[in-house]
């Protein structure tokens, strides 16, 4: 089961002997909102049926969901991307959060400091100099970065 | 909406296009330290130390990285002050926890002691995985002892070159070599000192698994016996330096061999039977220019280099190699026989049914059931009037061969010839599989379409066979 924290429930559940008919037992998610969640639950549908369907072949398995994760990038709105990483990490679905994050990575990999920041939504609260100072001491991480 | 100028990466693009037009937002900052450190693994060790400039939260997020990869491009030359403070500066600062994997590919020149400082680093944080290119090492490089008797190094790569020319250096070992723990070992341009240093060397891993020798010399050395108990992999790429090192493989677990290079040095299994596949190439590979005259001591060594691959279920060779066994014609005459081989290829260029070695090669393999051609075949004694065949018809093709497979196929009439001659002999396939060449058949043409049907047309020895032309 890809939800390891549901997986988590099910287990406490049937360690304190209470029969738990699956379809109708309510499983309390207090800390994740409906809509990440619904994305959460499609994609892991999409990489089980991947996989399913290419049982033998990793490497198709691995193509076609790189195919599915291009298109679910379209979609998602950039509010929802810390919702569905929070959500992730919560569900304890490990492919999901690293999917996520990756992409997080992704868009700010050598970029400059004052692309992040304003990607991110962030304000710089340093000191005066002591911004400059970091920039001096890690100076070789702001060569050759790609223009905004 | 800013213009992002970046090619890469397309479907970034569109994320951080949207994320542009809600700015101020602060999107990121109710995630938790450990997460926000997740997302740091993805990125380059420039990038995330980089992110220490974010804010205050976020300076000091990075130290708990365990992976660094410190690549100093060689154009970048003029910089070297600002790599060589950097990589001080994030040892320094970093935490204290394991480190998972260091990776450092620079130029060494004056700064041998300060890059053994940061080598030894990683080992006292127990690294698993090392990887070093260094450039431009002086003659007299030692490393610290103590990387030969690293107990958690997993996975070790070690490049040593001399500047542009890619020359070898002198790899210096101490008394003692333990890697208690070393599966993979990789070593590119490394010279080896001498008979006694290399037996050091191989007989400190003892559970090694998979072994590469990359451009590595041999000069200093007379024998080499490359064994260790459980080694499955061996991989070995070589120049044309002659080197007059005998080198004996124990290959009492070996299950995969690989060789492509000049085949110099003589070269000899004691104990193959574990063996499941090879690749064997001998000149013509990529970095080796092809010899104009090739002599029989050549040919006495690819075949007992072939002698000793004669357990294998997986063979993979190349035309030239077969050719290589032809300058002493006694050897082809007493080919190895390969009782377990069940496939059969070939690459790097098309396979010349003319050639004798390959049909007397083929007699030798009593249980080939699958055969494949990965750069095509041609009929080089090809005219009108030609009466070639395969004569005799080899075993394997009227009891177990199933399917043979031909790419980069063009349609010229020699390699209709061959396929014809294939399909009436081998009685017992299942499937021809070709593939057309693409640069021959321009898409669209009626030529693809024409050879096609003169190949549906080819009449067929056997009955059940398929053939599949793409």
């Amino acid at each position: 089961m890809k939800f390891c924290a549901v997986k988590q429930y099910f287990d406490d559940e049937n360690n304190n002997n209470i029969t738990s008919g699956a379809s109708t037992t309510m499983i309390p998610l207090p800390n994740v909102e409906s809509h990440p969640l619904a994305i959460l639950i499609t994609y892991c549908k999409k990489h089980l049926k991947i996989k399913a369907n290419n049982a033998d072949n990793k490497k198709e398995t691995e193509k076609e969901m790189e195919q599915y994760e291009q298109e679910l990038l379209k979609k998602v709105m950039p509010q929802e991307l810390t919702e569905l990483i929070l959500a992730a990490n919560y569900l304890n679905f490990k492919e999901a959060l690293d999917f996520f994050c990756r992409a997080v990575a992704s868009a700010i990999q050598n970029k400059s400091i004052e692309f992040v920041r304003k990607f991110f939504g962030l304000e710089s609260d340093f000191e005066l100099g002591e911004e400059e100072k970091l920039r001096e001491e890690f100076a070789w991480s702001f060569e050759g970065v790609d223009e905004d | 909406m800013e213009a992002i100028t970046r090619t890469r990466n397309a479907k970034v693009r569109k994320v951080s296009d949207k994320w542009s037009t809600n700015e101020g937002i602060d999107r990121i900052s109710k995630l938790p330290d450990s997460i926000l450190q997740h997302i740091l693994t993805f990125l380059p060790t420039r990038d995330a130390v980089g992110t220490s400039i974010l804010s205050k939260r976020w300076e000091h997020l990075w130290m708990s990285i365990t992976s660094f990869v410190f690549c100093m491009p060689c154009e970048l030359i003029y910089k070297r002050d600002l790599f060589m403070n950097f990589v001080e500066r994030v040892l320094m600062l970093r935490d204290s926890s394991d480190i998972k994997y260091f990776a450092l590919a620079c130029d060494v020149l004056c700064d041998a002691s300060r890059i053994n400082t940061w080598i030894l680093y990683a080992l006292q944080h127990n690294v698993r995985k090392l990887f070093l290119a260094l450039c431009g090492l002086l003659d007299a490089h030692t490393f610290p002892p103590c990387l030969f008797n690293c107990d958690s190094l997993e996975d070790l790569t070690l490049e040593m070159s001399h500047s542009t020319q890619k020359m070898g250096r002198v790899l210096k070992l101490p008394r003692s070599v333990c890697f208690s723990s070393l599966k993979s070992l990789y070593l590119k341009y490394v010279t080896f000192e001498g008979d006694y240093s290399t037996k050091r060397l191989f007989s400190g891993c003892p559970v090694l698994e998979n072994l590469t020798l990359a451009l590595c010399k041999w000069e200093n050395v007379e024998a080499v016996c490359i064994s260790a108990p459980m080694l499955r992999n061996l991989t070995i790429y070589e120049t044309e330096n002659r080197d007059n090192c005998q080198k004996l493989i124990f290959g009492t677990s070996l299950q995969s061999f690989v060789y492509i290079g000049g085949l110099l040095s003589d070269y000899c299994f004691y104990d193959s039977t574990s063996l499941i596949k090879a690749y064997f190439d001998v000149g013509c590979g990529s970095f080796i220019t092809e010899r104009a005259t090739r002599h029989r001591g050549d040919a006495y060594r690819a075949n007992k280099l072939l002698r000793g691959l004669s357990h294998v279920k997986n063979l993979a060779l190349t035309p030239y190699t077969l050719k290589v066994l032809t300058y002493a014609e006694e050897f082809i005459a007493c080919l190895p026989v390969f009782p377990n081989l069940i496939h059969l290829e070939f690459h790097a260029e098309p396979m010349d049914f003319a050639c004798g070695t390959l049909l007397r090669l083929l007699q030798n393999l009593p249980c080939l059931s699958s055969l494949a051609f990965a750069e095509g075949i041609c009929l080089s004694t090809y005219c009108e009037k030609t009466d070639w065949r395969l004569a005799p018809v080899p075993p394997c093709f009227t009891t177990r061969l199933k399917t043979i497979k031909i790419c980069n196929f063009c349609g010229t009439e020699g390699e209709l010839h061959v396929v014809k001659n294939l399909l009436k002999d081998a009685t017992t396939l299942e499937k021809m599989v070709i593939s057309c060449s693409l640069v021959k058949f321009s898409v669209g043409s009626g030529r693809q379409k024409e050879v096609r049907e003169q190949l549906l047309m080819l009449p067929r020895g056997s009955i059940s066979c398929v053939i599949e032309i793409s």
